[in-house]
């Protein structure tokens, strides 16, 4: 699964550790979530989603 | 999973070196013995007796505290590295012990040593993993 938190994130100007203490995991989460090394679960994918004003779908998608 | 506080963690730390501590004489004879088991002449004690098995009871307990406690921050990333990490611990116990047997069937381990080893491969493949998941590019 794909996603665009980091390019996000940079565009919001935000740190890990910031976006990390927004959504309630830690920073090392959101290092891995931006790597494609962990997929969050619904609850933190929608909690991200809120954060940046957009939809889980447009933050996250599936590879082909 | 219910957890322990953070704070425990450093409990457990502190119980684990200082049952090391206590069990001194313990560690200092494993070395001198080796596998084997081989009897030492000779070998003088610095504790009493009985520090042996609270230094063993001490350093579990310890260890125990530190795999139970919570992480700074805990949430589904650092859960799915607790499973993982325990998962594979299972079958590297099963992979370590099929090979001991095969080379020495009547090989003897104390439980608390095996337990004890076991905690410290944990708490590695745990670091292990996480520093390999967090590994810049």
């Amino acid at each position: 699964m794909k996603n665009k938190v980091k390019l996000n994130r940079v565009m919001l100007d935000k740190t890990q550790e910031e976006l990390a203490q927004a959504i309630g995991v830690s920073r090392q989460t959101i290092h891995a979530i931006e790597r494609n090394k962990f997929v969050p679960s619904v609850q933190t994918a929608m909690r991200l989603a809120n954060y940046f004003k957009l939809s889980v779908e447009e933050l996250f998608e599936l590879n082909d | 999973m219910k957890l322990l506080p953070h704070y425990f963690k450093r409990i457990g730390l502190f119980l684990f070196f200082l049952g090391f501590i206590l069990a001194l004489d313990s560690v200092r004879e494993g070395f001198t013995e080796g596998y084997t088991r081989a009897e030492v002449e000779n070998f003088t004690h610095i504790l009493p007796e009985a520090f042996r098995f609270w230094g063993d009871f001490t350093s579990l307990s310890g260890l125990l505290l530190y795999v139970l406690s919570r992480n700074r921050t805990e949430d589904e990333f650092a859960q799915k590295l607790r499973y993982e990490s325990a998962f594979l611990l299972m079958v590297l116990t099963i992979l370590v012990v099929l090979i001991l047997y095969v080379f020495n069937h009547e090989i003897l381990i104390e439980p608390s040593m095996f337990l004890a080893l076991q905690m410290i491969a944990y708490l590695i493949i745990r670091a292990f993993k996480r520093g390999i998941i967090l590994m810049k590019d």
